[in-house]
């Protein structure tokens, strides 16, 4: 029976009670991170289903390495090392299995009208678009990108799930920028000069 | 690895003015600019993706996930016990009744019958550390056999002999021997928890991902497919790893 108290503490605690075969605090555990855990998978692999099976594996996979959890490391940058080691894996099978470019068609190339003018690009088109666009960057640009700008993670904290240096995630996120901007140049959604 | 460090600047002056809400015109860095209006893009983008996917994983996901782990965790619990009472039985060197044996006897003891039996307790040795032991050593056989196995077909990988056509393989023998393997995977997958082989575990979860993924194969394989999973193995050096580990399990 999950109690309120158990509810409150706090990711670390629980996840300290998750080795110790709390299984009732791994089942808060999963339902307090699953939507970002999701959301990302979705992000990174841009098909619903197969970003379900493998937060789902994630999730298992967290249960499993249990026993290596220290409580003095973060439990968010640990989660989302696991989720994002086992996102690429994902993505490499699929690469692999010659699905991964239906999955980038999924997205479908924007609409012919909507490449007049930025400004007048709806919400949608633009989204369909930036979705396309991040599909072409490296599995590792990508889990940045998104980590940043759509989950919000500090560059400190991407630094520590990829374990690489911060001056590396800000070159490569800087370098995936202009990744993104050349793809969204070609797709005709932003133009040469920047506009204010 | 060295980065070019106008990349890190650049980056941090584009971060500087995201975070003061500097229009864009008034950035004088034109690559910088280019990088502001991209990432106001990814901004609003981020705002449609959640408008789109609202409908997020709920409690149905929650106990999905909680319903396969509680699962796994009472199958290799019956797996541990199963095990256990066999390892104690062999230590305690009983006698294992045949088919025709079990066969011939009409009836299971009551507890009387077996309080009657004349036996002395004190004649048995149960020595712990010995059970220990050959529980290890089990364990080692096991892995040793697994990861031989695994070897063979990695090594069948990167030569396969058969050919259905000109460009596929017969990989039929492969397939079955990697279904065999990940079957006795699974058999010490939950020693990998141990303290002893943590440092170990990433390479078995490694070889793991490759079992499944030559599952998935057909029994005519597109070689390029192939090719593409042997130039994995070959960039992760997994079989220079595969051997060591092989080396360090027979010494320990």
């Amino acid at each position: 029976m999950i109690s309120d108290k158990d509810r409150e503490r706090s990711d670390e605690q629980l996840m300290a009670a998750v080795a110790a075969d709390h299984i009732e605090a791994f089942e808060i555990l999963v339902s307090r991170h699953q939507n970002r855990v999701y959301r990302m998978a979705l992000q990174m692999l841009g098909n619903e289903e197969d970003a379900w099976d493998v937060s789902q594996e994630i999730f298992i996979k967290v249960y499993h390495a249990r026993a290596s959890y220290t409580e003095e490391a973060k439990f968010t940058t640990w989660l989302y090392r696991i989720a994002n080691n086992a996102v690429i894996d994902r993505i490499r099978q699929l690469k692999r299995l010659a699905r991964f470019q239906s999955v980038e068609d999924s997205y479908g190339e924007p609409a012919a009208e909507s490449r007049d003018a930025h400004d007048e690009l709806a919400l949608e088109e633009m989204g369909q678009s930036m979705s396309h666009a991040l599909m072409a960057l490296s599995e590792r640009q990508r889990g940045m990108v998104i980590m940043k700008y759509y989950e919000g993670f500090s560059v400190k904290e991407i630094a520590d799930v990829f374990e690489c240096a911060d001056g590396t995630v800000k070159a490569t996120l800087f370098q995936a920028i202009r990744n993104l901007r050349d793809r969204l140049f070609d797709l005709g959604i932003v133009s040469a000069e920047v506009v204010s | 690895m060295k980065q070019e460090p106008n990349l890190e600047i650049q980056f941090d002056l584009m971060d500087e003015a995201l975070q003061s809400g500097v229009p864009l015109a008034e950035v004088d860095d034109k690559e910088v600019a280019e990088a502001l209006e991209i990432v106001q893009l990814l901004q609003r983008a981020s705002t449609w993706h959640e408008q789109q996917h609202s409908d997020q994983p709920g409690p149905l996901f929650t106990r999905h996930v909680v319903g396969r782990v509680r699962k796994k965790s009472t199958f290799m619990w019956w797996v541990g016990a199963v095990a256990a009472a066999l390892l104690i039985s062999l230590a305690l060197n009983l006698k294992i009744p045949t088919v025709d044996e079990v066969q011939v006897a009409d009836h299971v003891p009551t507890i009387d019958q077996v309080q009657v039996a004349d036996y002395d307790p004190q004649q048995i040795t149960f020595d712990h550390d010995m059970l220990k032991q050959a529980i290890g050593a089990d364990e080692r056989s096991e892995m040793l056999q697994y990861l031989s196995g695994t070897e063979r077909l990695i090594l069948a990988l990167r030569e396969p002999e058969l050919a259905c056509t000109p460009e596929k393989v017969d990989l039929a023998s492969e397939k079955k021997l990697a279904s065999h393997l990940l079957l006795q995977q699974k058999m010490f997958a939950s020693q990998m928890d141990q303290f002893e082989y943590m440092h170990v575990r990433d390479i078995f979860r490694q070889l793991e991902t490759i079992l499944i993924e030559f599952n998935t194969f057909d029994g005519c394989s597109d070689q390029l497919e192939i090719q593409s999973l042997s130039d994995h193995i070959i960039e992760k050096k997994i079989l220079t790893k595969l051997r060591l580990m092989t080396h360090e399990i027979q010494l320990s």
